[in-house]
């Protein structure tokens, strides 16, 4: 079998005229090479694609990242800028499915992974990334499933909110899992579009995550999961291909937050409600503990190093490191149907772990730029630079 | 293969039967006239102790030492005034 013709080695131009010249082995190599061996290759991965469409598709997952220039319905059915998907590899079964995505997506560092439908509602009802047109549209026919996950904080740097942290390891993270995940089930022949930190989204997350059963909302409006509390950054997948969908779960946070007001307390900017419970607030007819997003994000904009403010995040009784103490507490509170053990917690949390106090987080002179906790040894600046760095706060 | 966690594992074990075989060798020696439930109250007793010790220390390997010593010095002041009141119940005073 020959393939293509490999030019000779006088229709080379210099410099390469002169390197293959000094080197003849090295022209012999190159042109075994396209006029043999690629023939070969290319015959025998037709034959063989069958064998080998998770390890290509793994490997494909690796090897692009492009940017979502187009709307769904024709970014989601592309690999790379060009490439079309394939035709659907067929799986077993959805449930067969549901279990590679998974154990690809921890392969990836999906630390927590769930799977579920799509929801019309859980969309932003204005434009879809790569979409020119802007307002009311309606969800891509081949949106029908959603993955998602989530990937926690590095855990030293996270404590040390708000002004020596940062969210942008968990939001790397997720987006790299997201978007390798996506190529991946593009490479099987399924559309798929990421959602993430790093790419933007057009869905709401945490609905999603609590129908996908990662976790619960919290009084602090984000999810709070059983292995990673509220410490962890989101990313999703929305695709055809039909998988064993998960079922949310109830572990007793929504109780426990009824009782627990930790992070309202500790929020520098109020923006957490103190409300006895979420039954009031409503959005599109789903009940959520209400958070003042713009007096948070204000807050956000006064903090230091790092930006933004995970305070909420940390300070949960949730987040706290999953050790055989926590773990017990945690498990002993979702056994607890009388909330006794809630409020036990709640009361040792308190007086266990001392923070400083909500304006203490605030700028000078109402506060200090105080941080929840001592930042890791190796982000603090007199352990290794040799610089004049005046500290605004007692605390640290 | 032998890890760390293996030889953490067998030393935790030779220290455990080392406890086991003194208290028994110490209750003796003392004229203890133990039973069984005055064993298990022993035990309990030493659960306790090992349980907010290791709490303790939990906390401090946790970055938490403020939380972990609080438990340390709580937990301690509980387990000595139950261990006076274990010792009056094994001496039958």
């Amino acid at each position: 079998m020959t393939g293509m013709k490999y030019p000779p080695l006088n229709a080379f131009k210099e410099p390469m005229l002169s390197w293959y010249k000094e080197r003849p082995e090295q022209y012999e190599l190159d042109r075994v090479r396209m006029e043999e061996i690629m023939p070969i290759k290319k015959k025998d991965s037709e034959k063989y694609k069958e064998y080998y469409s998770l390890i290509n598709a793994w490997s494909d997952s690796w090897a692009t990242s492009e940017p979502i220039t187009e709307p769904p319905e024709l970014s989601d059915f592309k690999i790379g800028s060009n490439n079309k998907i394939g035709d659907p590899r067929p799986f077993k079964s959805p449930a067969h499915a549901s279990k590679l995505i998974k154990k690809v997506a921890h392969h990836f560092g999906a630390t927590m992974v769930g799977i579920t439908t799509i929801e019309p509602d859980w969309h932003y009802d204005y434009k879809l990334r790569g979409s020119k047109e802007k307002g009311t549209y309606k969800i891509p026919k081949h949106w029908k499933f959603v993955i998602a996950f989530g990937i926690p904080h590095q855990w030293e740097q996270v404590n040390s909110n708000p002004n020596l942290a940062t969210s942008f390891d968990a939001y790397a993270r997720a987006t790299i899992a997201a978007r390798r995940l996506e190529t991946f089930i593009k490479s099987l022949g399924y559309p798929a579009r990421r959602h993430s930190p790093n790419d933007g989204y057009d869905m709401i997350g945490v609905p999603y995550l609590v129908k996908a059963g990662l976790g619960e909302q919290g009084r602090n409006g984000i999810v709070i999961t059983p292995e990673a509390g509220a410490n962890f950054r989101t990313a999703f997948i929305t695709t055809s291909l039909e998988m064993e969908i998960d079922q949310p779960i109830d572990f007793g946070v929504e109780k426990f937050c009824e009782s627990c007001q930790i992070c309202a307390e500790l929020c520098p900017s109020g923006s957490i409600s103190k409300a006895d419970n979420n039954h009031e607030t409503k959005t599109r007819g789903y009940r959520h503990w209400e958070i003042n997003a713009t007096s948070c994000f204000n807050y956000w904009m006064q903090s230091q190093g790092g930006l933004g403010c995970r305070l909420c995040l940390v300070a949960c009784p949730y987040s706290r490191k999953a050790n055989w103490v926590h773990t017990m507490a945690r498990k002993a509170d979702s056994a607890d149907p009388t909330g006794i053990v809630a409020k036990g917690l709640t009361s040792m949390q308190k007086g266990l772990f001392d923070a400083p106090e909500a304006h203490e987080y605030l700028p000078p002179p109402d506060g200090e730029y105080a941080n929840f906790r001592q930042p890791p040894e190796w982000l603090d600046v007199k352990n290794y630079l040799d610089v004049e760095a005046l500290s605004p706060s007692k605390k640290i | 293969m032998i890890t760390n966690l293996v030889i953490f594992a067998f030393l935790i074990g030779l220290l455990s039967g080392g406890v086991v075989v003194g208290a028994i060798a110490w209750a003796k020696s003392l004229g203890l006239n133990m039973n069984w439930w005055k064993w298990l109250l022993s035990g309990l007793w030493y659960c306790l102790f090992l349980f907010f010790l290791a709490a303790g220390f939990t906390f401090i390997g946790e970055g938490e030492a403020a939380a972990g010593w609080k438990v340390i010095g709580f937990s301690g002041v509980v387990v000595i005034v139950l261990g006076v009141g274990l010792w009056r119940v094994l001496r039958g005073k």
